[in-house]
């Protein structure tokens, strides 16, 4: 019998509540006060910040496809040049950087697309890289431009043009994201 | 959305606070008495106030709501967090900058000074912030996340050195008047949301209306045995001597008990 009378009781809030949301002011509040609630958000602004420094300073040989990031925010294809003097020289290359919404806490997955995927000891043919801040070393400090400027520098030091040694076998076992591979990093020279 | 945020400031007069649900003409007399309090000590946020409608709309009535819902905002917004007010700056900054080429200098000039205060984390103007013991800036909510990311390896970031959260410092600027670590605060999570399930009426258990309940339990039946009768880790009574009555007694109460347990044994056995 008491439930019976603490029942319409219950309700009434319930519908002052849903007359209430005519105020369209509540985003600055979370912003102000509770900035984790906004996650979304927030790795969205990141990106952005980090799309437009690099529209407006890239670092040499690389640009970004501005209208594949236009569609989706969260893939990004970048083209990167095979630097003068290298094995590489006068290669055009293209990456495709993933991000999901953990970033920047989560790393990127990166990885080599298109037709011309670098001949490297530490990329595979089917354009995954050997690359240790693309999984346990990554930071949340770091950011594409520096993942694009280590992936020049390893392409850049390469002295062999070369798959790695169980290319074969990797990739046809791998899985399709190259972060889920338990990755062994263990070749700090090239 | 005004309201919470007036609460949470405790210069402002408690009337006031109450008065934006109240009727509007009751809203006008009472915001004209507070905002004639704060406005000459806040004679500098009057520019922020009017940076105001780049993050947000307002909707009012008349231009005078409109002026003391700005002044109240600029406060409590500065109140909150000094980032803010920086982001909005910088905005302005941004709108002016196309004006001139002069002026474009001066806002990377800006742009410059004020990426040194940015958060490594979310590259914005740090909020809440703290600075590492190797000397790299984050927002503290960001920084917490990261080491909750990797709790067990907890690096900086920026150059890989031990942080935590007792090596971290809060920064406090000039104008900040809520000198709260930051670091106390956790950031608050999303709280969840869950409705109250409908009564199901069914079986309705021995209860006398709401407030009591009676339960049925089993012990753990072998064990409670085992050491009441066993008496483990308890001192047992020294045996009496030989030819006393409590000596003869016992052999007897002993013997019955032996009987007794060959009987019980017998009778699993053939039964």
């Amino acid at each position: 019998m008491l439930k019976l009378f603490k029942k319409p009781k219950d309700k009434i809030p319930k519908s002052e509540i849903i007359t209430e949301p005519k105020e369209p002011k509540t985003p600055p509040v979370s912003k102000c006060g509770k900035p984790l609630q906004l996650d979304n958000s927030r790795w969205e602004r990141r990106l952005h910040k980090e799309l437009m420094s690099l529209i407006k300073e890239p670092p040499p040989g690389v640009t970004v496809d501005t209208e594949s990031v236009q569609q989706n925010l969260s893939e990004w294809k970048i083209n990167i040049k095979g630097f003068e003097g290298t094995l590489y020289e006068g290669e055009d290359f293209q990456l495709l950087f993933k991000f999901n919404n953990k970033y920047p806490f989560d790393s990127p997955e990166v990885t080599f697309i298109g037709s011309n995927i670098p001949v490297h000891p530490h990329v595979y043919s089917n354009g995954h890289i050997c690359l240790s801040i693309l999984t346990e070393d990554w930071s949340p400090a770091l950011s594409v431009q520096s993942v694009c400027l280590s992936i020049a520098s390893m392409l850049s030091s390469c002295r062999e043009k070369k798959r790695p040694p169980d290319n074969t076998l990797y990739v046809k076992t791998c899985n399709k994201n190259p972060k889920k591979t338990k990755w062994w990093y263990h070749d700090d020279s090239v | 959305m005004e309201e919470p945020k007036m609460a949470k400031s405790p210069e402002l007069p408690t009337t006031s606070s109450g008065a934006s649900s109240t009727s509007p003409e009751n809203v006008g007399y009472d915001k004209i008495a507070w905002t004639r309090d704060i406005t000459e000590p806040l004679s500098e946020e009057s520019s922020t106030s009017q940076l105001r409608p780049l993050g947000t709309t307002i909707s009012s009535d008349s231009a005078a709501e409109a002026n003391t819902s700005n002044t109240s905002y600029s406060f409590t917004g500065n109140y909150l967090s000094g980032g803010n007010i920086a982001d909005l700056k910088s905005g302005t900054t941004s709108s002016a900058g196309t004006e001139s080429a002069s002026k474009s200098n001066e806002k990377d000039k800006e742009q410059n000074d004020e990426s040194l205060y940015e958060c490594n984390i979310c590259l914005d103007t740090a909020k809440d912030a703290v600075v590492s013991m190797c000397g790299h800036l984050f927002c503290w909510p960001c920084l917490h996340q990261w080491l909750l990311t990797r709790p067990n390896r907890k690096l900086c970031p920026v150059c890989k050195a031990a942080v935590d959260k007792d090596k971290v410092i809060p920064l406090y600027g000039r104008n900040s008047t809520h000198q709260e670590d930051p670091r106390n605060k956790v950031p608050p999570r999303p709280a969840g949301h869950r409705t109250e399930p409908e009564p199901v009426p069914g079986f309705p258990g021995f209860g006398f209306g709401d407030g009591f309940h009676m339960s049925f339990g089993i012990g753990a039946f072998p064990f409670g045995f085992i050491t009441s009768s066993l008496n483990f880790g308890e001192p047992r009574p020294a045996a009496a001597n030989r030819g006393t009555t409590q000596y003869e007694d016992e052999q007897t109460l002993s013997k019955l008990f032996l009987y007794l347990a060959f009987l019980c044994i017998g009778w699993l056995l053939f039964a």
